[in-house]
């Protein structure tokens, strides 16, 4: 008790607080929920059926967000200045070939790639419904060399200790017709991703 | 203790005094090898955890179906490599794609698998286990049958403090007995150390063998790491592009690692692709540069050159010298099960 009234104090001697911050992801201004299907403004439809990603937080602890499991929206503790934050959106390759195979790094999460030591940094699972027709689609959004490195740095805003991430660019831009999934590190999947932290505000 | 325990287990039958011990590591490193690679302080040896590893490492339950271990596809005495089939085979008598390699001296491996996928001795296991054609299995279901083995609980629990096996437990378990495969106590070490001799045509293979091969077999561990292409072509039934699946680079395609030498006469049958059963069809490709495919690694190209058949028998005779009986059929790294 004494710590954190000792730590508290430290931060605010350096307009630091120390928040819970929570994630809100979002698709054309509504919560997003798994299984449920969003109408795109282009006129096509989007059902989700999976989606996590891994961020690094300012006490470089990686931790993954699952939308389908509503604890890991509330990340852990962290200081934050003024309401801002420099997050990291998937993993660096130093944290990618760790070897660290606990917490957040464990393969039970079903996020380590076996094939290919790294992880997947954002999965991404549904049906996109374009011209009437559904189409299945399963993105597995990773790799850590340049130039097709899914990890980015990148200062935001919170409101209300919120994270809002909005998931329209990425959602309304999926490249369903010509690539369905995709599993491999690469060009579009930089690109997808590079996209998906568009969306932190 | 954990030092003699050690010397004694996981080295076999090399000889101790002429190994040189490193300060922070949990392993003798034979005199003048390199350094090891294995991150030994995040997963200390013990007599504990190398018996826990080796039980899980002959043990089906890895497997979906609890039919195939480790040690299906991985034979101590063919160098834990797998014999009789060119490519291994998994649950459901599933085929996969390339011969399952020997398991020696991982301690000091850059990286895993034919295309160098895995870059951690301790995640390579999971591959295994989940793949389709091998084990076909998924953590969570491991986990759930090793948690209903009350031996594997306590014996978890005496490794790791816990009874809660995680992912990390099972993985590092297994590395222990994996790493410490060590074998360095062949003919041909024994010739290093002075303890042995060479005979006239082992000698003779040898210096063919220096001149030839070296390049990529490079001594003590009789491989640079490196990925190449042998002339051996592309194996169309296969479709197996190699490295180039794991860099995503064009220039890595059909590149394989370069595999040791170590155990070379156990360790058939040859190639990424099983192809060549005998070593002498392996020697044999090598001496007859008219019959390569493409493609080809520069440093084959550069030499095109053509070894007799006394040439070929001489250095059949040395890369015999690289068996390490001792090690092939150590009891020590043979059959055992926690679960009686």
């Amino acid at each position: 008790m004494h710590k954190l009234r000792f730590l508290l104090v430290f931060l605010s001697s350096m307009h630091l607080v120390l928040a819970q911050v929570t994630v809100a992801l979002r698709n054309q201004g509504f919560p997003l929920t798994l299984n449920h299907w969003y109408a795109q403004p282009n006129g096509d439809s989007v059902f989700l059926s999976e989606f996590k990603f891994y961020l690094v937080l300012p006490s470089d602890s990686t931790f993954l967000v699952d939308a389908s499991e509503p604890a890991s929206l509330h990340l852990p503790y962290f200081s934050i200045d003024d309401e801002t934050v420099l997050l990291r959106i998937g993993m660096d390759s130093s944290m990618n070939t760790c070897g660290r195979l606990d917490g957040a790094y464990d393969p039970l999460l079903g996020m380590y790639w076996a094939w290919n030591t790294g992880y997947t940094q954002l999965k991404c699972k549904g049906i996109y419904q374009i011209a009437g027709k559904h189409i299945p689609f399963e993105y597995h959004l990773g790799g850590y060399k340049y130039p097709y490195a899914t990890s980015l740095q990148k200062w935001i805003r919170l409101e209300q200790n919120t994270l809002g991430i909005q998931l329209d660019s990425l959602l309304t831009h999926l490249p369903v017709l010509d690539q369905p999934r995709m599993m491999l590190p690469g060009p579009m999947a930089r690109t997808l991703f590079v996209r998906f932290t568009e969306g932190f505000q | 203790m954990k030092a003699a325990f050690l010397i004694v287990l996981g080295l076999g039958l090399c000889a101790i005094t002429l190994m040189t011990p490193i300060k922070d590591y949990d392993i003798f490193v034979p005199q003048g090898w390199p350094d090891p690679r294995y991150n030994f302080r995040n997963n200390p040896l013990s007599n504990e955890g190398f018996e826990l590893g080796r039980s899980l490492f002959y043990d089906p339950i890895l497997s979906k179906d609890s039919t195939v271990s480790c040690a299906s596809c991985h034979l101590q005495f063919t160098a834990f490599a797998h014999v009789d089939h060119p490519t291994s085979h998994g649950v459901d008598s599933r085929v996969g794609k390339r011969n399952a390699p020997g398991l020696m001296n991982l301690a000091w491996y850059p990286f895993f698998h034919w295309d160098g996928g895995a870059l951690n001795l301790d995640g390579q296991a999971l591959n295994p286990i989940t793949h389709p054609d091998e084990m076909g299995s998924d953590l969570g279901t491991v986990l759930y049958k090793l948690k209903r083995q009350k031996e594997y609980v306590a014996a978890f629990k005496k490794v790791f403090g816990t009874e809660d096996i995680k992912t990390q437990h099972l993985l590092k378990a297994l590395a222990q007995f994996t790493v410490s495969l060590v074998t360095c106590n062949s003919k041909y070490d024994r010739m290093k150390r002075k303890e042995a001799e060479f005979s006239e045509q082992e000698k003779k293979g040898y210096a063919l063998f220096q001149q030839h091969c070296n390049q990529c077999h490079q001594e003590p561990l009789f491989t640079n790491f490196e990925f190449k292409a042998n002339g051996i072509g592309v194996n169309t039934a296969l479709v197996d592009s190699g490295r180039t699946n794991i860099s995503g680079k064009e220039k890595d395609a059909f590149l394989f690692r370069v595999p040791t030498l170590r155990n070379v006469e156990y360790s058939f049958p040859y190639m990424h692709d099983g192809r060549f059963n005998k070593l002498k069809e392996v020697v044999g490709h090598y001496a007859q540069p008219a019959d390569w495919n493409f493609p080809i690694s520069s440093e084959l190209q550069k030499k095109k050159y053509l070894l007799n058949s006394d040439q070929q028998k001489d250095l059949l005779a040395f890369l015999k010298t690289l068996t390490d009986k001792g090690f092939l059929f150590n009891p020590l790294f043979g059959y055992s099960s926690l679960v009686k």
